[in-house]
């Protein structure tokens, strides 16, 4: 919160000095959600107002190469991940190379996640695909950890005869509050997670006139646990590596994406002096957009994770924690319907209903909640209306 | 797939034209695609580039972008609302008529946008729309 007020303050100085050379943007979003058979968004599966979303941006020129840009969000998305105010970004956006067929942009500062379709703005409802995102690949207990970066971060763009190539790279770490903890660890852990580093890189291309999409992305991320008081959980290390591929195509009434991702994640120690896990899960979503006219859109989506691709089913889980955890943690699918509709200039609604098949993009992560949380099945509905400027 | 470059030249009925400061005569698809995706943000001189563009119901403007910059309109609003979010950059200017995109063209160092052929900015320059390499 202190870097938050920080930021304000800072935006405030700046407006009062030179008011005609900032820009602002800010949105507002609110909506209903409900699902009843899981604690996704709540305990009791009751009809939930936690779907709240408030930003506000500014950005000032400093000089024709400087810029200075911050955005700060209140979000509250009930258990998916801790509601509050937060400094989404403040950077230094310096444009190093600009010549007409190659760009170069370096950023120093709390920089988003460029890498993937819709990281750069998950919490901007009205630039996104759905209301709840792919938890395969936007897994929302993990949101403040793979956006937030504190770092540096390199984004280049060159035209070529084949086509136009963007590649970003990115080197930092996130600052995790003790609550995010608990979203990870469950209740029990009293001790603080740290993020060592996050290293990403990713390139994608256009093929010239086409208005197909391609990219690929690497994620290299360590984190380090220091045990609490009356901790359940002792000291220990986890490193997560990502491959992703991401996809796009758009034609005047339609739209396909689709996002593709292998990921381990190796622990030590953590739950005991010996313990070692290391895990290789897949997953990944297709979304397919019709378009019925400029404020109409309907679509379609199947998401599917598994968290160990040698163990799709779960079963090894369940048979280690002697049946605690039923083998429907181990994996996760979502099939989706909505619809969005622009009814008024920067004014949208949209309405999506899941089906979903598994428990394993529930929070906590390490230990779930496998007590109150049953079921292999359950499903989930939501609408969200939302304004920007 | 968009409107293929063969065609591009027949197709055009929009002229882009710039401010006088600006030291180019001629860009690439490729090129004004970033320009107008507010993706390049300086002249090769180091001068800002200011973009001004229709409002996105305008017939014209979507004939610009599906011809010119070979994007869906949508798309567009999508790379801009992408960098306004996310702090990367701005969206465009935006005007309503004719009249206020010669105004702000000749007006405004480093402006870029686009008119109909059968208007003229007489104090701005003409770009050559060539093709990609």
């Amino acid at each position: 919160m202190s870097k938050l007020r920080l930021a304000l303050s800072l935006f405030m100085v700046i407006n009062m000095t030179q008011a005609e050379e900032i820009n602002w943007h800010g949105f507002i979003a609110q909506g209903l959600i409900q699902a009843k058979d899981s604690s996704f968004i709540n305990k009791d599966g009751d009809i939930s107002t936690e779907l709240t979303e408030v930003g506000i941006n500014a950005s000032y020129q400093l000089s024709p190469e400087l810029r200075l840009s911050g955005q700060a969000v209140y979000l509250n998305g009930g258990n998916r991940y801790p509601d509050g105010a937060r400094l989404d970004y403040l950077f230094f956006d310096w444009s190093a190379i600009t010549e007409l067929d190659w760009q170069l942009n370096v950023h120093i500062g709390r920089y988003k996640n460029y890498h993937w379709l819709f990281s750069a703005t998950r919490d901007v409802p009205h630039t996104r695909p759905s209301i709840i995102l792919p938890q395969s690949i936007y897994f929302d207990a993990f949101r403040d950890i793979a956006l937030g970066t504190d770092g540096i971060a390199l984004k280049g763009s060159y035209n070529s005869q084949a086509g136009e190539f963007d590649f970003n790279w990115s080197y930092g770490s996130t600052d995790m509050p003790h609550q995010q903890t608990q979203y990870l660890f469950g209740e029990f852990a009293t001790g603080q997670i740290s993020n060592e580093y996050d290293h990403k890189a990713s390139l994608y291309f256009r093929p010239l006139d086409t208005t197909f999409l391609a990219g690929i992305n690497v994620i290299d991320s360590r984190f380090s646990y220091q045990q609490g008081a009356n901790d359940a959980f002792m000291d220990g290390k986890a490193s997560v590596q990502r491959v992703m591929l991401h996809l796009r195509y758009d034609s005047l009434n339609w739209s396909i994406m689709s996002e593709l991702m292998q990921e381990r994640v190796v622990y030590d120690q953590l739950l005991y002096p010996t313990f070692h896990s290391d895990t290789f899960s897949q997953g990944g979503y297709v979304q397919f957009n019709y378009h019925h006219n400029d404020a109409v859109q309907s679509f379609v989506r199947l998401d599917m994770v598994d968290l160990d691709k040698d163990n799709r089913s779960g079963s090894q889980r369940e048979q280690l924690s002697g049946g605690l955890i039923p083998s429907y943690y181990g994996f996760m699918d979502d099939a989706v319907a909505g619809l969005h509709w622009q009814f008024a200039t920067d004014w949208k609604l949209t309405m999506e209903y899941h089906k979903i098949k598994g428990r394993g993009r529930l929070a906590p992560v390490i230990i779930p909640d496998f007590a109150n949380d049953t079921g292999k099945y359950w499903d989930m509905w939501a609408a969200q209306i939302m304004y920007w400027f | 797939m968009l409107a293929s470059n063969v065609s591009l030249a027949q197709q055009i009925s929009i002229q882009v034209y710039v401010n006088q400061t600006v030291p180019v005569t001629d860009l690439t698809p490729a090129q004004l695609r970033r320009i107008f995706t507010m993706r390049q943000t300086q002249w090769p001189n180091g001068e800002p580039i200011k973009v001004v563009v229709f409002k996105s119901q305008d017939p014209l403007h979507q004939q610009f972008a599906k011809n010119v910059l070979q994007l869906f309109p949508y798309q567009l609003e999508r790379i801009w609302n992408r960098l306004i979010y996310s702090g990367q950059g701005e969206r465009p200017v935006e005007v309503d008529s004719s009249v206020q995109m010669q105004r702000f063209i000749s007006t405004h160092p480093g402006a870029i946008g686009y008119m109909p052929v059968t208007d003229t900015i007489n104090d701005a320059h003409l770009i050559h729309v060539r093709e990609d390499k």
